[in-house]
């Protein structure tokens, strides 16, 4: 049993445990903490019994940790989603340090190591993450190799130098097949299932959603425009549309849900929005949401394809964000939606409040339709009354049942999601068609690369009404009361003690390190429009730059050239003739000595000894018998003795006997 | 199965005329082969997943990275190709041996001259595996134990140099025909000389060799005695069937005498060479009579490398 144990030389566990930790390491934060726990201990355990410290474990008690694993992972994760998998997949990859006796199973746990490494980058895809899995599947590469190669005679350096290079050549290949390889597309769906608390606004809205949201500065999405950035108070990135209220918590109506799909899709044939004005082109790169609605300005006009327009007016596509998508909006910032008139069906549900909730604001909403000569009006007076004394903040006092009737008479402090709740309630119970809409409000300016960036804090909600004439309008109470969150972003619009809570309290704090993340998000982006986004499209288009032409068998071509490259460049040296080793200084300096004397008349003779030689010579020429002494002696010296000469004394030498020629 | 045996006799021909036996052998591209190992197939398999898991959910870095496999794999099989190109092996003297020792056929292995760590095993059969590594420029010596039952010269046998190496992703291999020999004296087997016989009259051969002169007298016949040493004239006289008896037996110079020994040749030989070396112990002279063969009585290490050298080459027909 030990011996079997001892079979697997030291080096080779070394470096396959090295191995796992790293790639390990950043997937921990995906695994069941439990997980990471016992992965720690096995290869701590797989350390010590090989050096004979730890005891070692029968089959059956193997067998008993395996099932007990297993069966932690069903209780940890009820369904099919990635986490699960990729779990699944480090357990098999932790488990197998307790079988791996011979070389072939190092071989077999490193191509398991390679795949682990992909999932590494279904979490982490910016340009610190990819370096990171570079480094390990160099590393992992190496392990493979010390796996093979055994005891190494020189230095531990070489299997490192080796990858490295073979590396190097792989590089040119990799890049004409990353380039060049036609892309498919998804073939199947799997949840990605990432870090809990899902990013992005979400599909209700309860008191308190969006003020969680805020305390997050984590990056919700970019969006680089061609041409100028719109003003901070156009920036309204909606999402969705909530137009059901059930007196506290505010959802989609089945005419909203964007998770209906085609049921949602906004009708071509009505013709109902009519776009003019200036038009702005941007690309948004959005983080991974795993919800399926994007997020688009006010009014998209044109988009990628395989994205739909809802009748809210908000983009969605047919599959979950599960990883950062890119996708292009053309959007005209003046536009008309419905003016034309709201179907029955619409103005039904835009003006249904639940019967019993909020009774003092139902009165006061009928009372002041009454003042009011027209909607506008009425609107306004609403707007005035809570600019007067409503108050901006991230901690409001709680609500009761009646929500919106205790906001408006009693605690007045809130923010976007209590102006918003309650407008709409009101112009609702006004009679006139409301609806929320949420989304992001503004967003930063990168000043390295001059995009947007949109983070959670960032998350809003506003108000539309449906005026006749102009269909449905962007209102946004929360600009009523604090002017500067619409215009200069939420950091400028809290007091200090509700700004801590903003996500990014402890960067704005120090200056130095903000601008360094700017610069690193800049890179990062960069790093994501060029490489993580060369798609199909990029790659026909790619094609047709570079050779005037996308044909797949092109492309067989070149890929095949670049491999033939490789190979003329690796081998060549085999094949032109055998590189003559260079021999050292002194031989080639002695021999030039021997041809010298021989044109001098003194040819040496074969099989004379060196000190022969110079003596023979000596006698029949004693100008050359000092020189050919000193000569000789030095040469010895050096081929015998293995001593340094100084080399610029030989060649002094050499010359003086050359100018005894003519003597 | 008849077309497969010739088929496969073709084949083998076909890699000696490609590598031709030699006393010192290049490894060129043309006696090189590599295909991709057996294990290979694991990688490739983790390629493949990760093509798809990136293809799946269109991450281009996964992608990238089965890409990078895929393309290391590629030049893997360069690499191994390199490994074995350029290496020189020599068959280098080997001491002789008995006919069942284990034989350390000498090899010189040296690498290319291209300036390459080479790692390679050595096969010559299932028994006979030995792994080197041979460093850049640099020169080993290899013994590969080589187990032989017949005397004579071994000579070695198709010699596989093979390699796994840089991964283990691939499997580079050339068949060796090397010119390495040793000579195998036959097994020592204890064994006696018959009482001899003298010789009837003079004769001219060197049959006769080990007897003197002096008559001792008759004895019984012995069937399987050689015809010369009847005592026809008794007989003719209508006596019994007598042996004439010579003297001589102890003497100081020894002679090792095939025709003295029973049984077939290789018992014989075996025999001689027994009493070969017990001799050569004794340090006394002696000398050695083959049919067609004569070594004249001496002693000393050479003489006994003589002497065993034309036992072990003795009438090589019949073994092989």
């Amino acid at each position: 049993m030990s011996a079997r144990h001892l079979s697997l030389p030291v080096p080779t566990l070394g470096w396959l445990l090295i191995t796992q930790a790293l790639i390990l390491l950043p997937l921990t934060v995906q695994l069941p903490i439990w997980l990471t726990g016992l992965a720690l201990v096995v290869m701590v355990w797989r350390l010590q019994s090989s050096r004979g410290r730890w005891p070692h474990f029968g089959r059956w008690y193997k067998v008993l940790v395996a099932l007990a694993v297993m069966a932690g992972l069903a209780a940890t994760f009820r369904n099919l989603a990635m986490n699960a998998m990729v779990s699944l997949l480090v357990a098999g990859f932790v488990l197998k340090l307790l079988e791996l006796h011979k070389p072939g199973d190092v071989r077999a746990l490193s191509y398991l190591g390679y795949f682990v490494i992909g999932t590494q980058l279904l979490y982490t895809s910016g340009f610190v993450g990819s370096v990171y899995a570079l480094l390990c599947v160099l590393v992992m590469t190496v392990t493979l190799m010390v796996n093979h190669v055994g005891a190494v005679p020189a230095g531990q350096f070489k299997p490192i130098r080796k990858v490295f290079m073979m590396s190097a050549q792989a590089l040119p290949i990799m890049l004409a097949l990353f380039f060049l390889v036609p892309r498919i597309g998804s073939l199947w769906t799997v949840p990605l299932n990432s870090a809990t608390g899902t990013t992005g606004v979400s599909s209700s809205m309860s008191p308190g959603d969006i003020a969680s949201l805020m305390q997050s500065d984590e990056v919700a999405l970019r969006a680089t425009f061609e041409g100028d950035i719109p003003e901070s108070r156009q920036l309204y990135w909606r999402a969705l549309v909530l137009d059901h209220f059930d007196g506290r918590t505010w959802s989609q109506s089945s005419i909203q849900d964007v998770k209906a799909r085609s049921y949602t899709r906004w009708r071509e044939s009505d013709r109902e929005l009519q776009v003019s004005g200036k038009r702005y082109d941007y690309e948004v790169m959005l983080e991974p949401t795993d919800e399926n609605w994007l997020y688009t300005l006010a009014a998209p006009a044109s988009y990628s394809e395989g994205i739909w327009l809802s009748r809210g007016m908000t983009l969605y596509q047919r599959d979950a964000v599960s990883q950062r998508q890119q996708y292009s909006v053309t959007t005209h910032v003046n536009y008309t939606n419905q003016a034309e008139g709201l179907s029955e069906l619409l103005r039904r549900v835009s003006l249904r409040i639940p019967r019993d909730s909020n009774p003092a604001t139902r009165t006061l909403a009928e009372q002041w339709r009454r003042q009011a000569p027209n909607d506008q009006v009425l609107i306004q007076r609403f707007l005035d009354h809570i600019q007067a004394d409503f108050s901006y903040t991230l901690q409001p006092p709680t609500l009761g049942e009646h929500s919106v009737d205790e906001f408006l008479t009693q605690t007045k402090a809130g923010f976007c999601e209590h102006f918003s709740s309650s407008f709409v309630f009101f112009m609702r119970a006004a009679g006139i068609p409301a609806r929320v809409v949420v989304g992001y409000q503004g967003g930063r300016i990168n000043p390295v690369e001059g995009y947007l960036t949109v983070r959670q804090l960032d998350a809003h909600a506003w108000a539309e009404v449906w005026l006749e004439g102009q269909g449905w309008v962007r209102v946004d109470p929360t600009s009523a009361v604090s002017p500067e969150r619409i215009d200069r972003g939420v950091q400028y619009s809290l007091d200090s003690a509700d700004s801590e809570l903003l996500g990014d309290a402890w960067s704005r704090r120090f200056f130095m390190l903000s601008n360094l993340q700017l610069r690193l998000d800049a890179f990062n982006y960069r790093w994501h429009r060029w490489v993580m986004n060369y798609d199909k499209a990029k790659q026909k288009a790619f094609m047709q730059k570079l050779f005037g032409s996308s044909a797949p068998w092109l492309m067989v071509l070149y890929v095949m050239a670049a491999a033939g490259i490789m190979v003329v460049l690796i081998l060549l040296p085999n094949f032109v003739g055998k590189r003559a080793q260079r021999r050292p200084f002194v031989e080639r300096w002695y021999e030039k000595l021997c041809r010298q004397l021989a044109v001098q008349g003194y040819p040496r003779r074969s099989g004379e000894g060196a000190r022969d030689y110079a003596q023979r010579v000596g006698q029949e020429a004693p100008e050359l018998a000092q020189l050919l002494a000193e000569s000789t002696a030095l040469f010895e010296q050096a081929v015998y003795q293995n001593e340094q000469v100084s080399h610029s004394r030989l060649r002094l030498l050499l010359h003086l006997i050359k100018s005894k020629k003519y003597r | 199965m008849q077309t497969s045996h010739r088929l496969e006799t073709l084949f083998w021909r076909w890699t000696e005329r490609r590598s031709p036996r030699a006393r010192q052998v290049t490894l060129r591209h043309r006696s090189i082969y590599v295909v991709p190992s057996l294990s290979s197939l694991g990688f490739l398999l983790a390629t493949v997943l990760l093509w798809l898991l990136g293809t799946n959910y269109q991450n281009n870095l996964i992608l990238a990275t089965s890409f990078f496999l895929i393309a290391l794999f590629f030049i893997t099989i360069l690499h191994a190709f390199q490994n074995l190109s350029g290496i020189k092996l020599s068959g280098l003297n080997t001491q002789p041996g008995f006919c069942g020792e284990i034989f350390h056929i000498a090899i010189e292995v040296a690498a290319s001259a291209q300036g390459r760590d080479h790692y390679l095993t050595l096969t010559e059969s299932a028994q006979s595996e030995v792994s080197v590594v041979v460093p850049a420029r640099g020169v080993v010596k290899v013994n590969l134990p080589v187990q032989t039952q017949t005397r004579g010269w071994l000579s070695l046998g198709r010699l596989m140099v093979k390699s796994h190496y840089p991964l283990g992703l691939t499997r580079v291999w050339s068949w060796v025909y090397l010119d390495a020999q040793a000579l195998v004296y036959p097994q020592p087997k204890p064994a006696q000389l018959a009482q001899h016989f003298g010789a009837d009259g003079d004769s001219e051969d060197g049959a006769r060799l080990l007897a003197d002169d002096d008559f001792i007298g008759f004895a019984d016949y012995q069937p399987g005695a050689p015809l010369t040493h009847v005592a026809w004239k008794q007989y003719a006289r209508g006596g019994e069937l007598q042996l004439k008896q010579y003297g001589g037996a102890e003497q100081d110079s020894l002679w090792l005498d095939y025709q003295r020994l029973m049984g077939d040749v290789e018992t014989r030989l075996s025999g001689l060479c027994y009493l070969a070396l017990q001799w050569q112990k004794s340090g006394r002279d002696y000398g050695l009579l083959l049919p067609g063969l004569r070594i004249e009585p001496a002693c000393g290490e050479s003489h006994l490398h003589k002497v065993l050298k034309a036992l072990a080459l003795f009438d090589l027909r019949d073994v092989s």
